[in-house]
């Protein structure tokens, strides 16, 4: 017996020390031989940005599918109460605006509308001629009528449009000029610079299908802005009813309900499988909005690595959220799939916010000092290999509003020790940890980072640790789950986190996170920032028309920020994709969800799919 | 016996109220709000664009649609009430009857449950019962190390190997990578069909029964072991039966009221299923469904999935009770001599 459990020891030990050795090598990223993009090299990442393209339809035919993997399965795909990111890329291809921005140079595209709107002086005035030959997926034409529905179901305040609705929060109404039935009219009670792409960027939905009774002409928008100050169902039961139609499982699922002016149409949809698009044939557009490919199918493959594989597989055709270390390492060659990875600046950025009401946050030179102490650099080394380009500023780094005067914080441990020295913060008692007289009491430089389970921000707020604990700061991580984090967020009961904001590639209005009003309430602004200059500024900056005038006001803004360090910036991360390597006309825009889908297109010898 | 049924089943009224009682105040009193979840904060790159103020007023909207500005008691009154008529509410997230959200996806689910529970059985029995008759031997060892390394092995890990491994173009690619049935399936033959199912199926079903098989196995031998010691398994053998007509008819028998009482578990996790499997391989089944609706504070889902859960945990004892009964008339629950 004896000599039995020896063996059995002598197994276990050997299995561990071999289970345990089976680490991760970390290979030097040499990507030039491998990655099949060139040029435009990041700040000495190593790793290419992916180029813009020019245009390549000159042989475009028509076939093939294309299969994009999804996360989630989508919510609802009624543009107006849909929530979720899924449902808004699916709507993107079923659903058109009156106006929307083009990819390359951010300026407004009309699609539905004629032209660039006509705005009055005053700038509470919005003309839209829009063109005549829109029709919807079924044949029958989208007119004025179709817009001021749509903006109706959005304004009615018992529809699940909370969404969009903050966008018509000024508007007063909106109607045929003349009975032109191509020609509308929104008049707004305030102005605001981004009117114009808020509301014109609304997707039209059908009146012929949705209220073919016209209910919603006998609401008035005075009758519905009295709906929303009372929120009464009772008062208002019409309106109630068509909104749980409008809410409806129907209406968001079924092809009967879910018709647009888009390129593609809704075939079918298996929940928590996939979503099928089929072109839309009679399409009113097709000579500027090209659809090439027969299907577009929406895959949901939960799984991370799951979807890497299915990737390899060929069983999906693209791919979108990428978590680094599968971008980089777990498709080393993507030629040997027959795939291409493709990395693209996108309006993103990411920083570790201090609650500047807590008091060991609240000296500008602690701030600064925080900002000299995170190794960014490093992080993104390790963490993102690479592939991340520090920013100094909440302003998209590729947009025109971008003050590029702003120096990048770098690493700097020893600046840091002092200017936390020049603020009071020694070590007086020899703990290793640094202390001051705040308010009479002598307190430690202790606080804790909540995150939100997410495993990378785990990794980046644990290196943050690392290079405070060198400066005699005691930094902890509590873990919470997601609506619990946003409560605590909100609430501003947290001393600091890392987080990450999606910008628009429209004008910048920062007011909605910088704003020292917008703490209240559960407002964007939960760090409590507040800085009366840099309120007068966001306030000028919504009324300013003048785009040149408001660069000015920006990069003013820009510069408070900076010298204020409310948070410490950290990086811009462009977006990983995966490919197949068989479509042509792949362009790749420097836009949140990159590329167009519907303008790739398969030469026939290389179609995956038929029919 | 029928009035001992009866006599469970009123039982089953008091229980289900304290169960509901208590998972609606712990829901409740988490801390996490539904309304704020509607208004679009679902995601973690939040968008610079939204507006709060409208926002405020839309979550007093939701509060007053969820029913959520009731005091607690009222609002678990009118809860009861209507689960009582059959109406279980519809999800916060899409406005869909939860029962319709549940029923979609309760067949995926069974499936998979019965399909393990088959396959444990099948696998663990036999193990189980050879092991005992052949105690010590090289097979009944080496399968109980074996085994339990199966248990060891955390099944997501197994799960995600599995696919990288089987369903991967650079190693073996055996089986499809997820979801429950291929693109093209309305489009195939029935033949083609049971094929394309199988095929999806059969990695979730072995990975989620790989841990239980030790478990079952290990109770069989142990409660065979126990029977054959039993001195009328001695004469049996004395009168010179075959071997395995003394296992398998005589000893197997007395040796299942262990394996009964962990059928009495199946039932609700049958329904339960299991998220960590479904979201690898994207089943579109209960466990995540209800997972979900914890993080998404869909209250009427979370409500509906734990009365589903709990009644099927009471019918479950009941039928391993009746069961019983039935296997071993020692066991009865009428008083004898009546």
């Amino acid at each position: 017996m004896k000599r039995n459990n020896l063996i059995l020891l002598i197994i276990v030990i050997t299995g561990s020390l071999f289970i345990s050795s089976c680490g991760r090598k970390k290979e030097n990223l040499d990507t030039n031989s491998n990655s099949t993009n060139t040029s435009n090299k990041t700040d000495g990442s190593g790793f290419a940005l992916t180029e813009l393209a020019p245009a390549d339809v000159q042989d475009a035919t028509n076939g093939d599918w294309i299969i994009k993997q999804e996360m989630a399965d989508a919510e609802k795909l009624n543009p107006s109460v849909t929530n979720d990111a899924t449902s808004a890329a699916i709507d993107s291809y079923l659903f058109e605006p009156m106006i929307d921005i083009n990819r390359v140079t951010y300026e407004i595209k009309p699609v539905i509308a004629k032209s660039i709107p006509t705005i009055s002086d005053d700038h509470l005035t919005y003309i839209f001629d829009l063109r005549e030959n829109v029709t919807f997926s079924d044949g029958k034409p989208l007119t004025g009528e179709d817009v001021i529905f749509t903006i109706k179901s959005i304004v009615n305040p018992f529809t699940d449009a909370q969404a969009l609705r903050n966008y018509f929060m000024d508007l007063k109404s909106a109607e045929l000029v003349d009975g032109n039935k191509f020609k509308i009219k929104l008049t707004m009670s305030k102005p605001f610079f981004k009117t114009v792409y808020n509301i014109g960027g609304v997707l039209i939905i059908p009146k012929h299908i949705l209220d073919p009774e016209g209910v919603n002409d006998k609401f008035s928008f005075e009758d519905l802005a009295a709906a929303q100050k009372s929120l009464d169902a009772k008062k208002y039961p019409e309106m109630m009813k068509f909104a749980d139609f409008l809410n409806s499982q129907e209406v968001s699922r079924d092809a009967k309900y879910v018709v647009g002016s888009g390129p593609y149409v809704l075939d079918k949809w298996i929940t928590g499988q996939s979503i099928t698009l089929l072109r839309n044939n009679n399409y009113w557009n097709k000579k500027e909005t090209p659809n090439f490919p027969s299907k577009l199918i929406f895959k949901t493959i939960q799984d991370q690595n799951a979807a890497v594989v299915a990737a390899k597989n060929k069983e999906t055709d693209f791919m979108f959220v990428i978590q680094p270390i599968d971008f980089v390492e777990n498709v080393k060659d993507p030629g040997q799939f027959n795939l291409k990875k493709s990395l693209v600046t996108e309006p993103t950025y990411t920083y570790i916010a201090w609650n500047n009401k807590n008091p060991l946050f609240a000296d500008k030179k602690v701030r600064w000092a925080l900002s000299y102490a995170v190794d960014r650099q490093s992080i993104i080394d390790n963490i993102i290999y690479g592939m991340g380009t520090p920013v100094q500023s909440p302003v998209f780094l590729n947009s025109k509003y971008y003050n590029k005067d702003l120096k990048v914080i770098k690493y700097d441990p020893e600046k840091a020790k002092q200017m936390l020295a020049d603020a009071g913060w020694k070590d007086t008692d020899g703990d290793g940890i640094l202390d001051k007289v705040i308010d009479g009491k002598k307190t430690d430089f202790k606080f804790t980072f909540i995150n939100n389970n997410n495993p990378k921000r785990k990794k980046v707020m644990l290196i943050v640790i690392e290079n405070l604990k060198k400066l005699g700061i005691q930094a902890e991580l509590q873990e919470y789950e997601w609506s619990v984090f946003l409560d605590k967020t909100k609430k501003h009961q947290f001393d600091a986190c890392y987080s990450a904001w999606q910008l628009s590639v429209t004008p910048e209005d920062p007011y909605q996170i910088w704003h020292s009003s917008q703490s209240q309430g559960e407002g964007s602004n939960f760090i409590s920032y507040n800085n009366p200059e840099s309120d007068k500024l966001l306030e000028q900056n919504r009324l300013e028309f003048d785009d040149t005038k408001r660069m000015e006001i920006l990069n003013k803004w820009q510069e408070i920020i900076y010298e204020d360090q409310p948070v410490t910036f950290l990086w811009s991360e462009p977006s990983r994709y995966l490919y197949s390597d068989r479509f042509k006309n792949t362009r790749w825009y420097s836009y949140p969800e990159s590329p167009l889908l519907n303008e790739w297109w398969t030469p026939v010898a290389a179609q995956r799919y038929k029919n | 016996m029928k009035q001992y049924i009866l006599k469970r089943i009123l039982l089953f009224i008091p229980t289900l109220i304290i169960i509901t009682m208590i998972t609606f105040l712990v829901c409740r009193l988490a801390p996490g709000d539904p309304t704020e979840m509607k208004i679009g904060n679902t995601g973690e790159n939040q968008k610079a664009d939204s507006k709060n103020m409208i926002n405020q007023q839309a979550k007093e909207f939701y509060k007053k649609k969820f029913g959520l500005d009731k005091t607690l008691p009222e609002q678990y009154v009118i809860w009861m009430g209507n689960m009582l008529q059959g109406d279980f509410g519809n999800s916060f997230k899409d406005n869909r009857p939860v029962i319709d959200k549940i029923i979609e996806r309760l067949p995926v689910t069974i499936t998979i449950s019965v399909l393990s529970f088959f396959l444990i059985y099948l696998i663990a029995i036999p193990i189980g019962i050879y092991s005992a008759a052949k105690q010590y031997s090289l097979v009944d060892r080496t399968t109980t190390v074996m085994l339990f390394i199966l248990y060891s092995l955390p099944n997501f890990w197994v799960a995600t190997l599995a696919i990288i491994f089987l369903c991967n173009v650079e190693y073996l690619k055996i089986f499809p990578t997820a979801g429950i049935k291929s693109e093209d399936f309305s489009s195939l033959s029935g033949i083609g069909k049971f094929q394309d199912l199988f095929m999806h199926l059969f990695l979730p079903v072995v990975v989620s029964s790989i841990a239980s098989f030790a478990f079952i196995s290990r109770q069989m031998r142990s409660s065979m072991l126990e029977v054959i010691r039993q001195d009328y398994i001695r004469t049996a053998k004395a009168k010179g039966l075959s071997e395995r007509k003394v296992v398998l008819k005589h000893a197997l028998r007395n040796s299942l009221i262990p394996i009964i009482t962990l059928l009495g578990g199946l039932l609700p996790a049958m329904i339960g299923g299991s998220v960590i499997i479904e979201t690898i391989f994207t089943i579109p089944g209960i466990g995540q469904l209800a997972f979900q609706a914890i993080l998404d504070r869909d209250y009427p889902m979370i409500m509906a999935e734990l009365v589903l859960a709990s009644m099927l945990t009471v019918v479950g004892i009941l039928l391993v009770d009746i069961l019983y009964s039935f296997i071993d008339p020692r066991i009865a629950f009428t008083k004898k001599g009546n």
